[in-house]
């Protein structure tokens, strides 16, 4: 017996239901309900064998390790570039080199952090994963990017803020431990794009009121309708294009995305947090790094802070944060009470 | 966990989700109606959804980590009922993606 491939008619290719009807948004909730107690957390990063060579912890120095996939989907590929090696002319390599020494440095200048895990774990990413692969990823131990399809998405390096955001899913996971679902997942998603964006202007030596505040600004090809994946300052306004579709974050409480896609919306409602972030930034103005960036990174280090923590909580525990360091009241309390006012969030 | 009975009644929805680019063109959903199929095709897509039952996962996504998402909606016991599989995109029977990408199937031939 031999096979042969045969097409299933008829071909539907409708949009992704960003904004369910009553029924849809019901039949989300009781999914949703019925995944939220079965989705395990998924514990720290754990070094793989290659980042446990005999490495020696360097405090302020990063161990990196540019790794090539060369279009295959075999993790982690040929090695191509150790720290202190010379630029290899490969454009991939060189960006996830040097993405990842920003990152670290960006944690190590001002929060005192060595690497992912405090612990000088060692920087892993492998470039060229994949054919036309359009995505970025941590998976566990290591940093992942593809190439684009070339049409649409560029090589994923391009951005420092996204080789960042993915550094920083690894952090997430050594500290808050943030369950990828529901708004636990979008806040996970929200705090890698908070500091992807922060390296991105601490690598710029930029202020909050000099940033873009986009998300994989240089990922998009002239051929898209956009100007990023994402928008910090204005979510929902990043693109509008025929093949992408539109931009479907929400910038505010009222605007919630109840939805069984992408585990409950964590890409979608992470727009609600990050304006938060960009709210408070800007209002205390400055370097975003020194007073809204350490006291999101004080809260996502604080084990008070539950792993399935809603926005509420989380933005409960900023408040306490902003309090301890800067006083009770403080400009920098009311900058965070109006921030999260200004999204729709009560802090609990 | 093993696939329900599927009449000709089932309908089946899979897209490919997630990633850091989780914009709404890239999932792609593909709507398949079973009532729309013969026999050999429902046999065929059935197949594909058994490789799928090893693999799946109630736990995908993290970091950024596309999987593909299975909706199946069958009728049991004379009462709607709906089952969903999640398949992270690297443990991905390669015939599911051929399913998503094309709307093929390998199928018996006659």
């Amino acid at each position: 017996m031999h096979t042969r491939s045969t097409f299933i008619p008829p071909y539907i290719l409708d949009r992704i239901v960003d904004r369910g009807s009553a029924y849809q948004r019901g039949c989300a909730r009781i999914t949703l309900d019925h995944l939220h107690s079965l989705l395990p957390n998924p514990g720290p990063p754990h070094p793989t064998a290659i980042a446990e060579l005999g490495e020696q912890r360097t405090p302020g120095h990063p161990q990196r390790r540019i790794h090539d996939a060369e279009q295959r989907m075999q993790l982690p590929g040929r090695q191509r570039r150790r720290e202190g090696q010379p630029a290899t002319g490969d454009p991939a390599v060189d960006e996830a080199y040097d993405a990842l020494g920003a990152t670290y440095d960006l944690f190590w200048q001002v929060f005192q952090r060595d690497s992912i895990d405090d612990l000088g774990m060692p920087l892993i990413g492998t470039v060229h994963y994949g054919q036309g692969y359009e995505n970025a990823f941590w998976n566990g131990e290591q940093m992942v990017f593809g190439d684009g399809d070339g049409e649409l998405f560029q090589r994923f390096t391009r951005s420092l803020d996204v080789v960042a955001h993915e550094l920083v899913h690894g952090l997430i996971e050594s500290e808050a431990g943030l369950v990828y679902f529901n708004q636990s997942g979008a806040l996970n998603e929200s705090v890698s794009d908070v500091f992807g964006v922060l390296t991105k202007q601490h690598s710029l030596g930029q202020t909050a009121a000099e940033a873009d505040w986009l998300v994989g600004a240089e990922l998009l090809t002239d051929k898209v309708q956009g100007v990023a994946l994402r928008s910090m300052a204005h979510p929902g306004t990043a693109y509008d294009d025929p093949l992408l579709g539109r931009d479907p974050q929400p910038a505010h409480m009222r605007d919630f995305i109840e939805t069984r896609e992408d585990n409950g919306g964590v890409h979608l409602n992470s727009g609600i947090p990050n304006r938060a972030f960009y709210l408070a930034a800007t209002a205390l103005g400055g370097y975003a790094w020194e007073q809204a960036g350490r006291i999101w990174y004080d809260t996502i280090c604080d084990p008070r802070l539950a792993n399935d923590a809603d926005f509420a909580t989380f933005a409960g525990l900023t408040l306490t944060h902003a309090a301890r360091m800067f006083g009770a009241p403080s400009q920098q309390v009311e900058a965070l009470n109006q921030a999260w006012a200004g999204v729709g969030v009560e802090p609990r | 966990m093993t696939i329900p009975e599927l009449g000709p009644e089932t309908s089946l929805r899979l897209s490919r989700q997630g990633g850091f680019a989780a914009v709404p063109g890239l999932a792609r959903p593909r709507q398949i109606e079973f009532a729309r199929c013969d026999a050999a095709q429902r046999r065929g897509i059935c197949a594909v959804l058994e490789r799928c039952l090893p693999v799946a996962s109630k736990s995908v996504g993290a970091g950024d980590q596309r999987f593909y998402q299975v909706e199946l909606h069958y009728r049991r016991e004379d009462a709607d009922a709906e089952m969903i599989l999640q398949i992270p995109e690297e443990r991905a029977p390669r015939e599911l993606v051929q399913l998503w990408q094309d709307g093929a199937i390998a199928s018996d031939a006659p």
